[in-house]
């Protein structure tokens, strides 16, 4: 069983693209990370900092908390810190040096403040991944147990761990969560689909109060990884104690009252505005009375009428450092919201920021960044984001439209438009010189990297593509268009949200002009998010552009690139909702044998835990789609970055951007730290 | 005067009808309703939603229900209970997002309204006193400029000297340290000192219309034999423009003075949002993207009727104005 649990945890190598990424300023923090995720050994290292605070270590305790608690502690408004850690807190080794306490940092948000603070400090979830990406490690449970199929996970929680009022956090809040939040059909009319394998929910059971077993019908390899990404969010934010004054099934006193106070149409609806990291569109950020088991809780809340959001420490967070001291290092966050991307990066380069890596870091901007850079006293980290392509064309292999169904469906019409592309100028202007020529395939510093999903067909040869087209569709007109066998032009509309990204629209209209000098008419429609939305789940559209997440977290992001299922796959989107029907409403269609052979595959993927067959499994998906040539990539997507201040330190060279990694919280953000 | 009154405020209960029904027909017209939006937005970031979390959200705000049932929840809670539901996006009531930003938006848009006021009609008036003059040269030049250049830009502009030159805290109207300070004197001269800079950009192009509007009326009327008389009677020059040509220039302006009461509280939405205020303006804009429909809607619904009792301000103060249109009525 052992060996199972190692094979488990290194199945994650999937991922290991980060390693190399990092270099050598991110790897101090590997080793121990590694010894800890040996649920056997269940965290040597902390023991140390356990058998300090436990014994009799009152004045070792109040060197190792923050200046802010000693006071309280000393006026007794707050018990000492070894009454609020648990016995067995999760000890993180912080990236370069053990922290001082003290300071503000101050982040710039624009659009939703519930991903943003979710990504910074909320992904505290059983389990985690590692700053690299490349393993699963404990966090809330201390350690775990599976079986010999991996259909039954044992979870060991952390005793004596508090929620962010002083309650115990125990078993009983998770069974809360499942039985009365998940599968309460008032509050969630269908369960979330990662907790359902072979078409049965999951059993949740309490074993003891540190102790909870989750069993499944059939095996479920990536059971853990998908706990490590927010999809799991909800399991740990329901503290029972608190929620339940707003639930029907355990409120019979005053229920009404509340609902009626609140005025709000039931108590699902007074639930749902009071509770949610994610789950109802995030209102948990703005509740300042619910329990988190955050590094920060919210003292001043984000909200229509603020421009900003205050988060102050969590005087029982359950981290500590190598030395013993609790976490987190920083006593206060300032989210700022600037709905502007070019004030955000006035302000960044002011060193009025300490931390930026979304919105106002697009790579026509790190010139000025970097010309500011000493007067700002700020530098630079990468972000290696988990997109396979800087942009992938999709051409509807299910579109509605006959003629172009039939043109599209030939592979050869694909690589002959595949051919006519001339990706290296495309790069060289819209991506300022980043990238290289790359089709929708794993980066190549993935496990899942394949040399010829990556580069087939990415040469500019426009004779080759004449001479492919010549044989499909000889005859043009007057245009020089090629004339399709009905007679009409060989012309169609690729649709994409033109609002939201401008360098997408930049690329298109070269690929137009390629396209057109082979004959064929691309005709640009740059829409609203909301009509692409529509359109994509009408499956009215003959093209489309689109991301390609899973360069790295290859294994969790199949539909992409790789094989249709899901909501990615917007180039054969009826092969896709045949496997998965997604949240869109697109009509199933039978998909062709070598399809239904890759969902075949992926159903085994997903059921096994041996990382051999998964890799054997993987390999033949990764060989159709070769052989498929599903949709044209343009380039590797790369040189993306975030800006910190000089004195924020333990914030890593270069971190995984992705939301199945939530950046930056994996690279411990409770440990980063401000020296004065 | 008083039954003219009465008989506008009558009329205007159809015209607020009608408008309630086609203002949440307009927010009802994009493709998609505020989940469609907001899937798009997740995606736009890599995000995925869970078809189980659609669920649930769809359910929450009724979304799958036709449009008269939404229509007719939002309409009564506004007549029955002043209830004017609640902000998709925001999630707080829709009359706690408004009100909350009123205040700085008014006043805001006062300081505007006086900056123009201040600045454009002495101007205007001199220009056209003194046409083709050295003075009303530069000053045609400088309100041409002001109304060619777009304000984002000019706040770009003005934002990035405050950067590079005043070292100041760009965007929002207090620096960090007054944020969450307690009101006293250092804060209000904090509030003024970034206050200043959406004034003049929201002023310059308003600035710029007012001069040249008071200009063209004024050089109307002041060739007019009305004024030679005057003049021929020997009345001094500044009282004889004061008194009469000016009045009469005046009216255009009264006449659409009921339109600034809206413009209040529309503020100046691009702008504001450059500058990252904290005002009405971005908050309809973002209620209108992301189809947040009870908050876009009541916004709507607020300013039409902020604008059909601004028509009737303008209208009765027209009629004090001026004695014709007075006895016509």
């Amino acid at each position: 069983m052992q060996n199972q649990f190692y094979r488990l945890f290194s199945l994650m190598l999937v991922l290991s693209m980060v390693l190399s990424a990092c270099g050598s300023a991110a790897t101090p923090a590997a080793a121990p990370e590694a010894a800890e995720s040996a649920p056997a050994a269940a965290e040597p290292a902390a023991a140390a900092p356990a058998a300090e605070s436990a014994a009799p270590a009152q004045e070792a305790a109040d060197s190792h908390e923050s200046p802010m608690w000693t006071e309280m502690v000393a006026a007794g408004t707050l018990p000492p810190l070894d009454e609020r850690l648990p016995k067995n807190p999760r000890v993180v080794e912080p990236l370069e040096s053990i922290g001082q306490y003290g300071g503000t940092m101050r982040i710039p948000y624009g659009g939703s403040w519930s991903s943003r603070l979710y990504s910074f400090m909320g992904n505290e979830n059983l389990v985690v991944w590692t700053p690299q990406w490349d393993d699963i490690i404990p966090n809330v449970a201390e350690s775990w147990e599976v079986n010999e199929d991996s259909s039954e996970f044992v979870f060991h929680l952390r005793e004596g761990m508090r929620w962010s009022d002083g309650e115990l956090f125990t078993a009983d809040d998770i069974l809360f969560w499942y039985n009365d939040i998940a599968s309460n059909t008032d509050i969630n009319p269908v369960i979330p689909s990662w907790l359902i394998i072979a078409g049965e929910p999951v059993v949740v059971e309490k074993i003891d109060d540190y102790t909870v077993k989750f069993s499944f019908a059939a095996p479920y390899g990536l059971f853990l990884q998908r706990l490590a990404t927010p999809d799991a969010s909800s399991m740990l934010e329901y503290p029972e104690h608190y929620v339940k004054q707003f639930h029907g099934d355990y409120n019979t006193e005053n229920l009404d009252e509340l609902v009626e106070a609140a005025s709000q149409p039931s108590w699902v609806e007074l639930l749902q505005s009071k509770t949610g990291s994610r789950d109802n569109n995030g209102p948990g950020w703005t509740n300042l009375d619910l329990p988190v088991l955050y590094a920060w809780r919210v003292t001043e809340p984000p909200g229509g009428n603020s421009t900003r959001a205050v988060l102050e420490r969590n005087p029982y967070y359950w981290k500590v450092d190598t030395e013993g001291n609790q976490l987190p290092y920083v006593d206060k966050l300032v989210w700022d919201f600037l709905d502007d991307p070019n004030v955000m990066m006035l302000r960044t380069l002011n060193g009025e920021v300490e931390f930026m890596n979304y919105y106002a870091n697009s790579l026509q901007n790190k010139a000025v960044y970097f010309d500011a850079m000493v007067e700002g006293d700020f530098r630079f980290f990468d972000q290696v984001r988990d997109t396979a392509n800087s942009l992938m064309l999709h051409l509807n292999l299910n579109t509605k439209n006959e003629v172009l169904r039939e043109a599209f469906q030939n592979k050869d019409f694909r690589i002959a438009l595949s051919y006519a592309i001339n990706r290296q100028e495309v790069i060289d202007t819209v991506f300022v010189g980043q990238g290289i020529p790359y089709q929708g395939a794993p980066k190549p510093t993935s496990e899942y990297y394949n040399e010829t999903l990556a580069t087939q067909y990415t040469e500019y040869d426009v004779d080759q593509a004449n001479q492919i087209l010549d044989g499909i569709y000889p005859d043009k007109n007057a245009d020089g268009i090629r004339l399709l066998p009905s007679g009409d032009p060989l012309q169609f509309d690729m649709i994409l949200d033109a609002t939201r990204f401008p360098d997408w629209v930049n690329v298109l209209e070269l690929v137009q002009i390629y396209w057109k000098a082979v004959g064929v008419d691309m005709n640009i429609g740059g829409i609203s998010g909301d009509l692409l939305e529509e359109r994509r789940k009408a499956n009215d559209y003959d093209a489309t552009a689109n991301f390609s997440d899973g360069g790295l977290a290859t294994i969790l992001n199949v539909g992409p690139f790789l094989s249709p299922l899901g909501r990615g796959s917007t180039y054969a989107p009826a092969w896709g909702a045949w496997y998965d029907l997604g949240d869109g409403a697109v009509e199933p269609q039978e998909p062709p044998d070598d399809v239904k052979r890759q969902h075949e595959l992926y159903d085994m993927v997903k059921a096994t835990a041996d990382l051999d067959l998964q890799r054997q499994y993987m390999d033949e998906i990764i060989d159709i789609a070769i052989d498929r040539f599903w949709a044209i990539g343009i380039s590797l997507d790369m040189g993306q970055y975030g800006v910190v201040k000089n004195n924020l330190h333990n914030v890593p060279l270069s971190m995984p951007e992705s939301w199945n990694y939530p950046d930056p919280f994996p690279t411990n953000t409770s440990t980063y730290w401000l020296s004065q | 005067m008083l039954q003219f009154i009465l008989r506008r405020v009558f009329y205007m209960i159809p015209t607020l009808f009608v408008i309630s029904l086609v203002s949440f027909a307009i927010i009802q017209l994009p493709p998609g309703d505020y989940l469609t939006s907001l899937v798009a937005s997740m995606a736009a970031t890599g995000e995925t939603v869970d078809r189980a979390a659609l669920a649930a959200l769809e359910q929450r705000y009724g979304l799958g229900q036709p449009v008269y049932v939404q229509y007719w929840k939002w309409i009564s809670g506004i007549l029955l209970h002043g209830d004017f539901g609640q902000s998709f996006e925001w999630n707080q009531p829709v009359s706690t997002l408004l009100w909350g930003r009123l205040a700085l938006t008014f006043m805001i848009s006062l300081f505007t309204l006086f900056f123009t006021w201040i600045v454009a009609f002495p101007i205007g008036i001199f220009s056209a006193v003194r046409q083709y003059s050295w003075g009303d040269y530069v000053a045609t030049i400088i309100g041409y400029v002001g109304l060619a250049i777009p304000n984002f830009l000019i706040a770009l502009i003005l934002m990035y000297v405050a950067f590079k030159f005043f070292n100041q805290s760009v965007g929002g109207l207090f620096s960090p340290e007054y944020q969450d300070a307690a009101w006293d004197w250092a804060k209000l001269w904090d509030l003024f000192k970034h206050l200043w800079i959406p004034v003049v950009i929201i002023g310059t192009a308003g600035t710029a219309g007012l001069i040249r509007i008071m200009r063209a009326n004024l050089l109307d009327e002041l060739h007019k034999p009305y004024v030679v008389t005057a003049r021929a009677k020997g009345l001094s020059e500044e009282r004889l423009l004061l008194k009469y040509p000016v009045r009469v220039a005046l009216n255009p302006f009264v006449s659409t003075v009921g339109w600034t009461l809206p413009a209040l509280v529309s503020g100046e939405a691009i702008v504001s949002i450059v500058l990252s205020l904290p005002t009405t303006g971005p908050l309809l804009l973002r209620a209108l993207m992301s189809q947040d429909m009870y908050l876009a809607g009541s916004f709507i619904m607020l300013l039409s009727t902020l604008t059909v009792i601004g028509t009737l301000l303008s209208d009765v103060l027209l009629a004090w104005l001026d004695p014709r249109i007075r006895l016509t009525q």
